[in-house]
């Protein structure tokens, strides 16, 4: 069970993300309608994670990923999920850019499965990433020409990666075993050239660094 | 993969010389326009004067003096034609024609001729102001070309006056003067002579052809209210254009939505409405069809945020003009520079911001697509005292780009003149190809 605290402007859409979070067996400690009032309870309420929409009163523009970084930098302990009705590559990078994971940046479309909420709450909450897949396929349409090395089975093993998941999510997403998963990511490693790291978290931002251009 | 730079002043002004080359390379025109216009010229005058003091002369024999009179009103605006089409070939910008109006019957044609002023400005023109000018012009032009030539030669011709110019030439004056052998230095004086006048030739021939112009503008063109008329004209057709492409636009979008999120929104309802009636006695049909319904909504989600995402992408408003230009660059499969030239501060109409990302967006496409380019630069500059903004796409692709009708190009220059701007295309064969745009607000 996670404790989690909503900032979303849209009641309907609000009371609707709360009846799935408490469905699923989570604590909802607040619901806000704008990210100042999220961020002024965060303190006291002391959340495992915080739910923001992107576009929030006053100016309905990027108040969320603002609001983000700031709790970040207040209260790093606290996971953030962001949701949007769209997704901007470039909103995901700032959000990882700001520190150690716990962050998710989801369409808001993908919640509206129990599943898949339950799925990505969880695994913020023990410190994970969780990318939309839409996310991971803006970026990796940008660095075309180096994957063409990759086989098709390579390239799904990435973007699962990349979207933050596990070793056996990701074979159980391909139907495959995770040995063959392992040695995908070898493979992929290697013609890359990245290192390998540890961490599913580490290794979420190497795969994302690399395919921003900076590795 | 994308670089920004922020530079709100340009550094690179072309050099003198650049812009000395380039006055050159009009030169040859220039002075082969410079002795057409004064051979047109010359036969002007003999068939203006003759037809017009005729026609006067033959007025008691009323319409028969008339219709020379009218035969030598014509014959001037052909000739006037002819100058201003030459004159605009040497490169000057284009002088606005006059409203030639016409009135129905031949008494209103008769009228529209001798009311004209237009008329009587193009006779008088070829009568006498441009005959004197053209007469003017051509000896100058004459007159330093031989200069810039002979002197510049000099060496090689100068064996051939040996001995002729022994009383009277600059020779025998600086000997006279001087007590040296002037024959060298005279050789030097002229020389330098002409390399000053070959030197100084493209200015005169340059000013000149200015001079042509500013008599032509003054008077073969059109008048201002004319002007200001045709203006008017143009932009009720631009945004006539305008109200009809967007009439276009929201009807296409009316049957999307028609087609797809609302036909599955409709098809949302009745999987509920069927869940509903069959939740007690059949749990499971009722689950699959909640599931067809999940999957509907889904489905029209992603079918709604397809629509909008044909309006303008939403970091667009969120971030502003730049931050979009960089959420597109950085999806291009090309490497592509963002040039970020708006002062800081300065906040840009929504408006104006969507149309340059459009122009912009386009440009990047056709770069990539059309152009096979391997780097663009996206300039963006904001000039807030003459509240002129340009966008400029540059790529090293093939080039070659011509704007055909119906395609992305000639869109693009139908919605720059829509808002008012003007576009520009300079695509040389085998590149680089630089698309601007400058818009007003």
């Amino acid at each position: 069970m996670v404790r989690v605290v909503v900032a979303d402007d849209s009641v309907l859409l609000r009371e609707g993300l709360v009846r799935l979070l408490e469905e699923a067996g989570h604590e909802v400690a607040g619901g806000y309608g704008d990210a100042e009032a999220l961020l002024a309870a965060v303190g006291e309420l002391a959340p495992g994670l915080a739910i923001l929409d992107i576009r929030m009163p006053p100016t309905h523009r990027d108040e969320g990923v603002r609001a983000a970084l700031r709790l970040r930098a207040a209260h790093p302990e606290v996971g953030i999920l962001l949701l949007s009705q769209y997704v901007e590559a470039s909103y995901a990078q700032e959000l990882l850019g700001a520190g150690q994971g716990a962050v998710g940046y989801l369409l808001k479309d993908r919640v509206a499965s129990l599943t898949e909420l339950d799925d990505a709450v969880e695994r913020i909450a023990a410190g994970g990433t969780v990318l939309d897949p839409e996310v991971v396929a803006q970026l990796i349409g940008r660095r075309r020409d180096p994957l063409e090395a990759l086989t098709p089975r390579e390239r799904d093993v990435l973007q699962l990666m990349a979207e933050g998941r596990s070793n056996p999510a990701i074979g159980a997403a391909l139907h495959i075993g995770v040995g063959a998963v392992e040695k995908n990511v070898t493979s992929i490693f290697g013609k890359l050239g990245l290192e390998e790291s540890g961490s599913d978290h580490r290794r979420v931002l190497a795969v994302l660094a690399w395919l921003e251009g900076k590795a | 993969m994308t670089t920004i730079t922020d530079t709100t002043t340009s550094a690179t002004a072309p050099g003198f010389w650049r812009r000395y080359g380039a006055l050159w390379k009009g030169a040859p025109r220039e002075l082969l326009v410079i002795v057409a216009l004064f051979v047109i010229a010359q036969t002007a005058v003999g068939i203006g004067w003759g037809l017009f003091s005729a026609g006067v002369g033959l007025l008691p024999v009323f319409l028969l003096g008339v219709f020379v009179i009218v035969a030598a009103l014509y014959a001037a605006r052909g000739i006037g034609w002819l100058n201003l089409v030459l004159i605009e070939w040497t490169g000057r910008p284009r002088i606005p024609r006059p409203v030639w109006r016409r009135e129905a019957g031949f008494l209103g044609w008769l009228r529209s001729m001798f009311a004209s002023p237009h008329y009587w400005l193009y006779l008088s023109y070829s009568l006498l102001p441009q005959l004197v000018l053209s007469i003017v012009s051509f000896t100058v032009a004459m007159t330093c070309l031989g200069i810039a030539v002979g002197g510049t030669l000099w060496a090689f011709w100068a064996w051939s006056l040996n001995g002729l110019e022994r009383n009277g030439g600059l020779a025998w004056l600086i000997e006279r003067w001087l007590g040296v052998d002037g024959r060298l230095l005279e050789g030097v004086a002229y020389t330098v002579l002409g390399l000053l006048f070959a030197f100084l030739l493209p200015f005169v021939t340059r000013g000149l052809s200015w001079a042509h112009w500013g008599l032509a503008r003054l008077m073969l063109g059109s008048f201002r209210d004319e002007e200001l008329e045709r203006q008017l004209a143009g932009a009720q057709a631009s945004r006539a254009a305008a109200v009809s492409a967007e009439d276009t636009a929201l009807r296409r979008l009316e049957r999307d939505i028609h087609d797809g999120p609302q036909q599955r929104l409709v098809r949302l309802q009745m999987d509920i409405a069927s869940a509903d009636r069959r939740i007690g006695d059949s749990p499971e049909e009722a689950r699959a069809l909640l599931a067809s319904a999940a999957e509907q909504a889904r489905e029209a989600l992603e079918e709604l945020r397809a629509l909008s995402r044909g309006f303008a992408p939403p970091i667009l408003l969120d971030r502003g003009l730049i931050a979009a230009l960089q959420s597109a660059a950085a999806r291009s499969a090309v490497p592509v520079e963002v040039v970020d030239g708006i002062p800081a501060g300065l906040a840009l109409p929504p408006e104006l911001e969507r149309n340059a990302y459009f122009i912009a967006s386009e440009g990047l496409v056709n770069a990539v697509k059309h152009a096979g380019a391997t780097q663009v630069e996206l300039r963006v500059e904001a000039d807030a005292a003459r509240r002129l903004l340009s966008v400029t796409v540059r790529d090293d692709g093939r080039g070659g780009a011509v704007p055909v009708p119906g395609h992305g190009l000639a869109g693009l220059e139908e919605r720059v003149r829509g808002l008012g701007g003007e576009l520009s295309l300079d695509s040389p064969e085998s590149g680089p190809t630089v698309l601007a745009a400058r818009l007003p607000w």
